[in-house]
């Protein structure tokens, strides 16, 4: 039987959609139907998973951008 | 009849100024042309095209820098990235499309920073696991019971947290100050939609290690997440 803690590391490998064997899926299924701290833990972390999936990069700076281009062109005009 | 040349000007006034406009975006937005197709984004390049320079640094500097900060460590981190842009445009002209043209510049820039790493001897490892993180098992008694079980949260959706300015502001601190190694896996994964796989054969990195990192930086971020639900600060 599953501890809370062990669902937890367990559920992280569904979140990376792993394979899991048919008995471990079995008991992660258990033990969700059974503690509702689990099955509130597991919707909050997909919930987490999808703000990750919304955050972009920050924007570049102008400097960056402007040395990059610069020393690209450079050895573009070399070619 | 005064009353319809008067609104045939005006509108005539209006319609005229709407070109003005139109063409003033136009000329305003050449630089910000958007090489979505990768065969004439790679054109543009080899014909040293400055507005596809310009996509390249733009679309790809953020993520670059986070691999680099990983292998080789912040110091020199920019550095690379600077000096890999010529590695790749050099490169260019022998790109086959085995992978996308973002996952074969990404492993070059990777290349760069372990041959970096190496020529300064530096002792980064990447594939050494701190014990950072682990307060989240602090939740858990001795039988691996919750001690502290997850409380309800008031912003429910993805787009009700994203929304919360404050709580956005905290999520992207807790982002950049993730450790290194976490901050990458991470960054490849939810920023840059890498697969496993393909995070693994940039970094280096074994799979298992690969998902223990990931798995820390998404508590880390549950829990910034949490801890404002709760208290409403960071």
């Amino acid at each position: 039987m599953l501890s809370c803690k062990d669902y937890v590391n367990e559920t992280s490998k569904i979140l990376d959609n792993e394979k899991l064997p048919v008995l471990k899926k079995l008991n992660i299924l258990v033990h969700q139907m059974i503690c509702h701290h689990c099955r509130k833990y597991l919707n909050q972390m997909k919930t987490t998973v999808e703000v990750a999936n919304k955050l972009n990069h920050k924007t570049v700076s102008e400097k960056t951008k402007e040395v990059a281009v610069k020393n690209l062109k450079a050895y573009s005009d070399k070619q | 009849m005064l009353k319809a040349v008067v609104g045939t000007t005006a509108a005539l006034n209006y319609f005229n100024s709407l070109k003005v406009r139109a063409s003033l975006v136009i000329i305003f937005n050449m630089d910000k042309h958007n090489y979505t197709d990768e065969k004439k984004f790679i054109a543009a390049l080899l014909a040293n095209n400055e507005s596809a320079f310009c996509y390249l640094v733009e679309s790809m500097y953020n993520q670059l820098v986070t691999v680099a900060r990983a292998i080789a460590g912040p110091s020199i981190a920019d550095e690379i990235v600077q000096e890999s842009w010529i590695s790749v445009l050099k490169a260019l002209p022998k790109f086959e499309g085995r992978s996308t043209l973002k996952t074969w510049i990404t492993q070059i820039v990777a290349n760069e920073a372990k041959k970096r790493l190496r020529k300064e001897s530096r002792q980064v490892s990447l594939d050494s696991l701190s014990a950072d993180n682990d307060h989240f098992l602090d939740r858990f008694d001795a039988n691996g019971h919750w001690a502290r079980p997850p409380a309800s949260w008031d912003l429910s959706t993805p787009e009700d947290i994203l929304d919360e300015k404050l709580l956005k502001l905290c999520i992207d601190k807790t982002v950049k100050i993730l450790p290194e190694k976490q901050k990458a896996v991470f960054s490849l994964r939810y920023l840059d939609d890498y697969s496993l796989e393909e995070i693994c054969n940039i970094l280096e990195v074994s799979h298992s290690n690969i998902r223990v990192l990931l798995h820390r930086a998404r508590l880390v971020l549950y829990q910034t997440i949490e801890h404002f639900q709760e208290t409403g600060e960071c």
